[in-house]
């Protein structure tokens, strides 16, 4: 009976080894393939994974991050039976929904002037919708201040009209019309990829502009405007500098501001911080998964294979308006904060008057060596975190959409999971994981947790490129002689290229900018700019505020005209 | 010596069997075509022989050389076979000039600089596109695109030209067009080639030889005149341009002669055609076989049935006309001088040599 139960090891060795082996190779897989699948997969499932599962950890222990402590439901008991909690979710809520409101009234009707209207000067138009994306929420945040705070804003001297940012309602507004470009960008990639002859088509049956627009323009369209709706809202629920910069000086407590005043202000209540953070977590969760819910029959196929023109409507006596619309947008979230910002950076104190005009607010950037520090460290986390994020993603990208190893699957997914994390979530989460780590309290942590944070805009900005390199370029390569690393060099890699430029310049800002991750994850040693600027306001130190935020914006404008008129690269950001 | 051969090649996806069991030779300097119905796996054929699709099994002698041997583990890889392709989507590398497309072939195989410029310009002369060498693929017509290709598959003078369905892309005129020119490329330069393709008149047309395969096996394999005229079984009659089919059981005749008797009753003979050993029996008969006239002359001879015109088409060359006859409707090419009106009752003959026996 004895010899019935023997395991044969050769038998498993076949079975479990050699025989997946030959399939992979009869799929046509390397080994190289194979390892490179492998390794990124593990990378990337640890790096998504850490933080996330180590905040369900977090949230039942008793001690704060790498102290050890027992399981407990305390932090559960204190956060969720306190009922100014809950107010504080649904006033997050609000501003969640308020925010995706004003964002798509403002960014959806700009693009569909833009891409289908005869309207005139549409570069300009284009131009205003998309720089308030370069400048910001929280530097247009830190400008709406001066604009807009009811003692001695600008706005309440020079009009008189009774404006208070410092409420819910600013915070709302300040964030929607700078969320208003990802609206713009949706709406305006899904316009143009509506096929023209389904408009023609309406037409021809007898239906007017009114009815073209509701029922065929707008159903098409559909399901990219929810897709950029849910972006936004998920952005704004983990959104820290306005609500910081808004919220605490009236009170106003929003959750992404409470996990920062949990974890930071004495005594540190890391394990309710963490509590609120799977809190806003889920709430993003539900709200991603109820848009697949909705979308679930996927979206329509907009582009037909033949070159088409797109149909301009004509505006004829609404010019005007469309004209008046896009002025207001652009004085209220581009020429008026700029301008104030200048104004007050060259000032010694906080005045609505003009004059005593001074440069030492920009000297001590290039003086002070803590301010020059991280100015310094700034723009080596951006630059080289790009880099690295880029390549990153490349890959993943091109496994993802070109290779056909079975487990592909796993990355695909996986990798687009931060979509769902609010930036000061991760923060926590990091903190939590890696406390104990030698990357912990260096610029290192900061890496980590952007390349994590930020690798669902790589893989999709990247994805969108590598699935347009039709597959029979590649092979044509390979059967007129090229190899595998020839291929790559001379035709993949060409072909990629402007599409690798972009998503570094757009990976770029947004690692420079990003202050809700990098203020949990700083010390005084590692702070970046925005960290930096945002101290300067928790110091009263305004006018040195002003020249940061303006620095920042510097940057990000020199980088990307060096890279849209000397390298000639396509500088929209690209949303999918 | 044949300049390619295919050994039992196999190639199953999951459960699907996209080649079976296949063999085929083809000749030094011959152009063969791999003709069949999409999914019938000549496009998978092609490729397992460009080496972009490890086969499941068997085993691709290019001249003398193994390229892949499932069981002796021998797989080349594409770029070391020696061979040129022309894809479907024409694959000119957009951000190369035409001249730099041509001539990546020859750098990517190690050719001198000096040599490679001459060979570039004369296999652009040889598709008519030289003074265009500055160019990129998104200055020229899909046409051009194609001639680029082309020039591209054939500049290092490969020992086998792959075709994969190179014209279907192009519009109808262009595609006549081009399968000439490639014809008249392939006869002056002698070269050997595998065209693969849905279109049975282009494959008419370019082919010294035709494979014809469906579900990933092969029906058969001859020249294009053969294929038509004595078509294996009722797949390649009915794919390979129309034909009356008939189906049947066998039967004597008076003089002892062999008959198909169909199933619609119509009698048919077969001259000395061998008859099979099934039961069942396929006759086929091409519409232009069949005669039409309005008289019965010669009634004493074999294959004569009454019919009545039901519908006709008049295309200047010819007429189609549809005769039912005993319920079957046949269709029948007739001369266009010859006119028929519905409803008239016709009679139909047909050459018992004419009347092909198939396999089911």
């Amino acid at each position: 009976m004895a010899e019935t139960v023997v395991q044969n090891p050769g038998g498993a060795l076949e079975r479990y080894f050699h025989a997946p082996l030959r399939r992979l190779r009869a799929a046509g897989v390397t080994p190289f393939e194979v390892v490179t699948v492998v390794v990124m997969t593990v990378v990337v499932l640890w790096f998504v994974l850490a933080p996330v599962l180590n905040l369900f950890y977090g949230a039942f222990q008793s001690e704060p991050p790498g102290e050890g402590g027992v399981w407990t439901l305390e932090h559960f008991r204190v956060v969720f039976g306190n009922p100014g909690y809950w107010r504080t979710v649904g006033r997050t809520l609000l501003v969640g929904f308020g925010v995706v409101f004003l964002a798509t009234i403002i960014g959806s009707p700009l693009a569909w002037l833009v891409v289908k209207t005869d309207m005139r000067g549409k570069r300009w138009v284009e131009l205003s919708a998309i720089l308030p994306f370069f400048t910001s929420t929280f530097v247009g945040a830190l400008a709406w201040i001066l604009l807009g705070n009811p003692t001695n804003g600008m706005v309440k001297l020079w009009t008189g009209l009774p404006i208070n940012v410092y409420s819910v309602w600013g915070i709302i507004w300040v964030s929607g019309i700078y969320m208003a470009p990802y609206m713009f960008l949706f709406t305006s990639a899904a316009l143009r990829s509506v096929d023209t002859t389904y408009e023609e088509a309406s037409f021809m049956s007898g239906a007017g502009l009114f009815r073209t627009l509701t029922r065929v323009t707008f159903p098409v369209i559909l399901p990219a405007i929810l897709s950029g709706m849910t972006l936004v809202f998920v952005i704004t629920m983990g959104i820290f500098g306005v609500a910081a910069i808004l919220g605490f000086p009236a009170r106003i407590v929003l959750l992404a501001t409470d996990i920062f005043a949990k974890s930071v202000f004495a005594p540190p209540l890391y394990g309710e911080a963490t509590v609120a953070a799977l809190t806003l977590m889920a709430i993003t969760a539900i709200c991603i998964l109820l848009q697949r819910w909705i979308l679930r029959k996927g979206s329509y196929a907009l582009v037909s294979g033949r070159g088409f023109r797109l149909k301009l409507y004509s505006l004829g006596r609404l010019t005007p308006f469309a004209y008046l619309f896009t002025a207001i947008y652009a004085l209220l979230a581009v020429i008026l904060p700029g301008l104030v910002l200048i104004k007050v950076s060259m000032q010694p104190y906080a005045t609505p008057k003009f004059g005593l005009w001074t440069m030492e607010n920009w000297e001590v950037f290039f003086t002070n060596p803590d301010l020059l520090d991280s100015f310094i460290r700034s723009m080596y986390l951006s630059t080289g975190g790009a880099t690295i994020s880029v390549l990153m993603t490349a890959v993943i990208a091109y496994i993802i959409h070109k290779s056909k190893t079975p487990g592909r699957g796993i990355l695909e997914q996986v990798s687009v999971m931060p979509v769902g994390i609010p930036g000061i979530v991760m923060g926590l989460g990091m903190i939590w994981a890696y406390i104990q780590w030698p990357i912990w309290a260096t610029v290192w942590i900061l890496v980590v947790a952007y390349l994590t944070l930020f690798m669902p805009y790589g893989v999709r900005a990247l994805g969108a490129n590598v699935v347009q390199v039709h597959g029979e370029l590649e092979e044509s390569s390979r059967v007129h002689g090229g190899s595998w690393f020839l291929t790559f060099r001379r035709i993949i890699f060409p072909l990629l290229r402007p599409g690798i430029y972009s998503t570094w310049i757009l990976l770029f800002i947004i690692f420079l900018r990003e202050i809700s991750t990098a203020v949990l994850l700083t010390t005084h040693e590692t702070r970046v700019l925005p960290v930096l600027i945002f101290e300067q306001w928790t110091d009263g130190e305004l006018n040195i505020m002003c020249a940061g935020a303006l620095l920042l914006t510097a940057i990000m404008f020199v980088v990307i005209s060096v890279f849209k008129w000397v390298f000639k690269v396509d500088v929209t950001p690209v949303y999918r | 010596m044949p300049s390619l051969t295919i050994e039992n090649l196999s190639k199953h996806f999951d459960e699907v069997r996209a080649v079976d069991d296949l063999d085929l030779e083809v000749e030094e300097g011959e152009m063969l075509t791999l003709l069949g119905p999409s999914g019938c796996g000549k496009t998978t054929t092609l490729r397992c022989i460009a080496g972009l699709e490890r086969p499941t099994a068997g085993r691709i002698i290019l001249g003398e050389g193994v390229v892949t041997d499932i069981d002796g583990g021998v797989f080349v890889l594409p770029e070391k076979r020696e061979m040129g392709m022309v894809f479907q989507s024409y694959a000119v590398w957009p951000h190369m000039t035409l001249f730099e497309n041509v001539a990546y072939p020859l750098r990517a195989r190690g050719m001198p600089r000096g040599d490679i410029s001459g060979k570039v310009m004369n296999a652009l002369k040889l598709v008519q596109l030289d003074g265009m060498e500055h160019r990129y693929s998104t200055q020229i017509s899909g046409g051009q695109q194609q001639r680029v290709a082309l020039a591209r598959s054939l500049v290092s003078e490969p020992s086998l030209l792959l075709f994969d369905e190179p014209l279907s892309n192009l519009d109808a005129n262009l595609r006549v067009q081009m399968r000439l020119e490639i014809r008249e490329l392939q006869e002056r330069l002698n070269f050997t080639a595998v065209y693969v393709t849905h279109d049975q008149t282009e494959a008419m047309a370019l082919s010294d030889r035709i494979a014809i395969m469906d579900h990933g096996v092969l029906q058969q394999i001859a020249d294009p005149r053969e294929i038509y005229n004595q078509p294996q079984n009722r797949f390649v009659a009915s794919f390979m341009g129309t034909t009356n089919l008939f189906e049947g059981a066998k039967k004597g005749g008076a003089g002892g002669e062999p008959l198909v008797l169909s199933d619609e009753g119509i009698e048919i003979s077969i001259g000395d055609q061998h008859m099979p050993d099934e039961e069942k029996v396929y006759v086929s008969i091409r519409p232009e076989a069949l005669r039409l006239s309005g008289s019965q002359d010669g009634s004493d001879s074999p294959n004569h049935w009454n019919g009545r015109v039901i519908h006709s088409i008049f295309l200047g060359e010819s007429t189609i006309y549809s005769v039912e006859v005993s319920e079957k409707v046949l269709e029948i090419h007739a001369e266009p001088t010859q006119v028929f009106e519905t409803g008239q009752e016709v009679f139909v003959s047909a050459e018992p040599e004419r009347c092909v026996v198939v396999e089911s």
